[in-house]
């Protein structure tokens, strides 16, 4: 404990008002090597004094001085350097009466000086203290007066027997000190003893908790090493795991390829079993589509069933469409009417094949032709022409 | 040196001579120190007991003990006002004990008691109407908060808990107070301008 500390306790135990366990740690600390407990003892109450040094003063009641002054043992007392002498010789020179009216007079005149207004509201509270102190007086005075011969013959015993008390007092008086110095070191023992036991207990409970933290460790330790190899493991499996998904994704491409390749396929042998029918039909025409103005070397034909309804056109030559967009078949009536047919591209040898049912009630054909169209086909021709011919 | 501090010696060793001629016994001499000194101990008696008979029988007993056993009192350790302040202080609590006679009165209390010499002498040379002036200006200072919670351990006798519910305010908070307006109250008694006899530490 630091000293600051011991004298912060010491301050409040000034005050009286330390918890228990402050107080242990104070009495703990009585041998410390700081300044003496007794002079910050001494300093905490002069500190503490000041609060009843600042508080405003408050004059006591009227009488109080003349009443205590009696009971110092002379009213207006003159200056006198023996004040026990004092007092037996005033009554021996006198009767017994003779302090009883002294005193009297001056305490009814200490009430009534100050009386005033206050005084005059309770007349009946004034007398019976001037009576009681009249009737103190003379029981004083028999007393003194039964005294007199013992005390004028046997002065100088009287003195030495006043030192002898005074001593003995101040022996009483010192006894009783060392009695209650010895209680409270017996205090700070008892304080003392419970710290140590508390102490010990505290060791104790410190070494069990070591072995708790040195178990708890050796715990943690070993479930982070599983951990570490589950992870190891689970790390694994996920990398073989990856690699499955990696080959599976190759062959779902490949199977997608395939598939695609056979849906071609079949649409290609569907487009030529329409033609094949077409070309087998008693009402067929043949007509020679011609590339339009900047499609190069295009060409194509349309075989015209006109009893199934049907076209079949085949193109060949014409370039792939760009990106985004597609050819798209138009028929065009001799009222220049122009019908989306449908929409197609070529293949890498610029061959593009394309089978449509001609609608019912759209009036008799005139042109058909190709344009190049955003993907997905238009309702109305926006592009070049890559293939025309007259029907 | 400084004329208030020349007032203060001054102050100090006329308290040392009226305290010299009442160990001799001079009845006038008790009558001086009365007159200059029951204001303040009936002061401290009344804001303690709350009972103008009982703080006038403590006034009368504190004089009387003065007068009784005036070799207690040593002018070289500390002023006057302040014995005088501390010794009414410590009776006017051993009155409240007595007269609350509860059975349960705090160990704690009574422990410290035995810790804490009542009639030992403060150190601190305080006194005189500048030295007054300037503690209740320190203690001016002090929060309303803080100042009361000192009033109440230090005149009514109140625990650090007992003061809390008294206020309404958690305890630590009041420990805090006391604690801080503790302090504050010590350091205007050790730093003192101009004054040699600073901090013992």
């Amino acid at each position: 404990m630091t000293c600051d500390r011991r004298n912060d306790l010491a301050l409040f135990a000034a005050l009286e008002a330390l918890e228990a366990d402050e107080l242990a740690e104070l009495n703990a600390a009585r041998e410390h090597e700081c300044p003496p407990l007794a002079r910050v003892d001494a300093d905490a109450q002069a500190a503490l004094a000041q609060l009843g040094l600042a508080l405003p003063d408050v004059t006591p009641p009227a009488g109080a001085k003349a009443r205590f002054l009696a009971r110092l043992g002379a009213a207006p007392a003159p200056a006198v350097a023996a004040p026990v002498l004092s007092v037996v010789s005033t009554p021996a020179l006198g009767s017994a009466a003779a302090p009883t009216t002294a005193a009297a007079p001056t305490t009814a005149a200490a009430t009534s000086q100050v009386g005033g207004p206050g005084g005059g509201m309770r007349p009946a509270g004034t007398r019976p203290p001037a009576r009681r102190v009249a009737s103190l007086a003379a029981a004083f005075a028999l007393l003194l007066a039964a005294l007199i011969p013992g005390v004028l013959l046997f002065e100088g015993t009287a003195q030495r027997s006043d030192e002898l008390t005074a001593q003995a007092e101040r022996q009483s008086h010192a006894a009783t000190r060392l009695a209650e110095r010895e209680r409270t070191m017996d205090v700070a023992t008892r304080h003392l003893e419970n710290a140590t036991r508390q102490l010990a207990g505290l060791e104790q409970s410190l070494s069990a908790r070591q072995q708790d933290y040195e178990n708890a460790r050796r715990a943690a330790a070993t479930a982070i090493a599983e951990r570490e190899e589950a992870l190891e493991q689970l790390t694994a499996t996920k990398d073989k795991a990856r690699l499955q998904t990696t080959r599976a994704d190759r062959a779902e491409a490949r199977l997608a390829v395939q598939q695609q390749a056979v849906a071609d396929a079949q649409k290609r042998l569907v487009t030529a079993d329409a033609a094949l029918a077409a070309l087998r039909s008693p009402q067929m025409r043949i007509i020679t589509l011609a590339a339009g103005p900047k499609a190069g070397k295009a060409w194509g034909r349309i075989v015209w069933d006109q009893q199934a309804a049907t076209w079949n056109l085949v193109a060949l030559d014409l370039p792939p469409a760009a990106a985004g967009r597609t050819y798209e078949l138009w028929f065009i009536t001799d009222k220049q009417e122009k019908i989306a047919a449908g929409t197609f591209n070529v293949n890498a040898k610029g061959e593009g094949a394309l089978a449509v049912n001609i609608p019912a009630g759209i009036g008799s054909l005139a042109v058909a032709a190709v344009t190049d169209e955003p993907a997905g086909g238009v309702a109305a021709p926006t592009g070049s022409i890559q293939l025309v011919g007259q029907l | 040196m400084p004329v208030g501090q020349l007032e203060a010696v001054e102050s100090a060793s006329a308290e040392a001579a009226l305290m010299a001629r009442i160990a001799a016994g001079d009845h006038s001499a008790m009558e001086a120190l009365y007159d200059r000194y029951s204001r303040l101990v009936y002061a401290i008696a009344m804001r303690m007991l709350h009972d103008a008979q009982a703080a006038e029988e403590l006034l009368s007993d504190i004089f009387m003990e003065v007068w009784r056993k005036v070799e207690r009192f040593d002018a070289a350790r500390g002023s006057l006002p302040t014995y005088l302040a501390t010794l009414t202080r410590s009776r006017a609590i051993d009155r409240m004990r007595s007269a609350k006679r509860h059975a349960a009165a705090p160990l704690v209390g009574d422990q410290a008691a035995a810790l804490v010499d009542p009639a030992a002498a403060p150190s601190s040379r305080l006194s005189g109407a500048e030295d007054r002036a300037r503690v209740a200006t320190a203690l001016a200072q002090l929060s309303a908060d803080q100042r009361s919670s000192l009033e109440l351990a230090y005149f009514d006798d109140l625990s650090h808990s007992e003061i809390a519910t008294r206020l309404g305010r958690p305890l630590g908070t009041v420990k805090t107070h006391i604690r801080q307006g503790l302090i504050m109250l010590r350091e205007i008694l050790q730093i003192r301008p101009g004054d040699g006899a600073g901090s013992p530490s």
